[in-house]
């Protein structure tokens, strides 16, 4: 490619390169989104998990080391309330951990950290169950129907969220890919 | 209501027009949609709307729960004032413990009262750090709002600020995306006229190129337009 094709591209390349790849703002909404799960669902913690592209769980956001725990604990065990209510599709509720007896090695992992009843529902992304959302309580708590309800209609909620925030999240995937196509195509001259 | 759509399309329309929304406005519609059936049962309200300004700074009307939601706001958007507006205004939130009574409100809006709305609280909806729209949930008994209840309804409209912000990169993204493809399929042709002027008239590249660019500043034209002109003028090429 001669010089003045080169500068011509190269100057539209860098004008248009002006999209953040890295793109920190899918995080920055999933972070919010368990602080607000919190608020609105009055609760002492929440965690979120979601689908890896090899569809393995994995920890997303969690509201403090306790959240934190709840998630990493369900995940090598391969077992808990939120991979049971992804499975199920269905709110999954622990009322007290300790009494419980489906997950002891739960219970001993998150009750150093003061964890005793959980609350779960599967995250909903364009029809499919993608993830799922924790919410935890300090102290044993019988969850009513109505907070089965509440947690179901904010996973809805979330979910319409994280399809906004990932369309987002594409678009500077597509846009990043593109202008290295451009640069490449620069580069290479011809 | 006419049908059981919670959204005034029309209305989002229009709110978000001077936006430049359009590619992302009936996900960004239904995604409000659900946002604001979930309020009624997240704050145990009668009813739940939003508003959100116009591209002339009106607060218009964009979703409710019900008629009485929606009637809210269409009076508050008529006469231009009322507890979802000062929401707005004054960027803090409104609270009204009982409608029935409250003279801080015109007759049209306070006369709801009679048809279920009793107490009300709205919270501003922002847009890079400016209130864009007001989110509101009312309910059919009066209300002393505790301040864990107002905490948890400024929180969820955080939410559908993060819903507008998502939408609204995802469109700015979507504009360079399709410059950039733009920019790639021009490049393209281009190349084949250059290569095309250069066997023709056994130029050099440079050449080639300041002919096609000149060509197009004489005839007030695209530089890769020109280029497809000279490639489609070849007999038999598939362009």
């Amino acid at each position: 490619m001669s010089l003045a094709v080169e500068r011509w591209f190269g100057a539209l390349s860098r004008t248009l390169g002006t999209v953040d790849v890295s793109d920190r703002d899918l995080e920055k909404r999933l972070d919010e989104l368990v602080g607000v799960a919190i608020q609105v669902l009055d609760v002492s913690g929440a965690g979120l998990m979601l689908l890896d592209p090899e569809s393995h769980l994995r920890l997303i956001g969690a509201s403090d080391d306790a959240a934190r725990m709840l998630e990493s604990s369900q995940l090598d065990a391969g077992a808990g309330p939120g991979l049971l209510s992804t499975r199920t599709r269905e709110v999954v509720a622990v009322s007290d951990l300790n009494g419980d007896g489906r997950w002891p090695q739960i219970a001993s992992a998150v009750a150093p950290f003061g964890i005793r009843s959980v609350l779960s529902a599967p995250l909903w992304l364009g029809g499919r169950p993608v993830g799922n959302l924790n919410l935890f309580d300090s102290r044993p708590r019988a969850w009513t129907a109505s907070d089965c309800e509440r947690i179901g209609a904010f996973a809805e909620v979330a979910g319409s969220m994280l399809l906004l925030a990932l369309r987002a999240h594409d678009q500077a995937l597509i846009a990043g890919r593109l202008r290295d196509q451009l640069q490449a195509a620069n580069g290479a001259g011809c | 209501m006419a049908d059981d759509r919670l959204i005034d399309d029309e209305a989002l329309s229009r709110s978000l027009s001077h936006l430049r929304q359009d590619a992302n406005e009936r996900e960004l519609g239904a995604a409000l949609e659900r946002v604001i059936a979930a309020t009624r049962l997240l704050f145990s309200a009668t009813g739940a709307g939003l508003m959100m300004i116009d591209d002339t700074s009106m607060l218009r009307f964009v979703a409710a729960t019900d008629e009485t939601g929606r009637l809210l706001e269409v009076r508050q958007e008529e006469v231009g004032h009322g507890p979802c507006v000062d929401a707005l205004a004054f960027d803090r939130v409104t609270y009204v413990t009982d409608l029935a009574g409250d003279d801080r409100w015109p007759a049209s809006v306070t006369e709801l009262s009679e048809v279920g709305v009793r107490a009300l609280l709205g919270v501003p909806v922002h847009a890079e750090g400016i209130a864009v729209g007001a989110l509101n949930v009312y309910r059919d008994h009066p209300t002393e709002w505790s301040d864990s209840e107002v905490r948890a309804l400024e929180a969820y409209s955080t939410l559908i600020e993060s819903m507008l912000r998502s939408a609204f990169m995802a469109h700015e993204r979507g504009e360079v995306v399709q410059q950039l493809q733009h920019a790639l399929d021009s490049r393209v042709v281009i190349e084949r006229g250059v290569g095309v002027l250069m066997g023709r008239h056994g130029i050099d590249a440079v050449e080639a190129f300041n002919r096609l660019r000149h060509d197009a500043r004489s005839s007030g034209r695209k530089v890769a337009d020109v280029a497809a002109e000279i490639l489609a003028q070849i007999p038999g090429n598939p362009r």
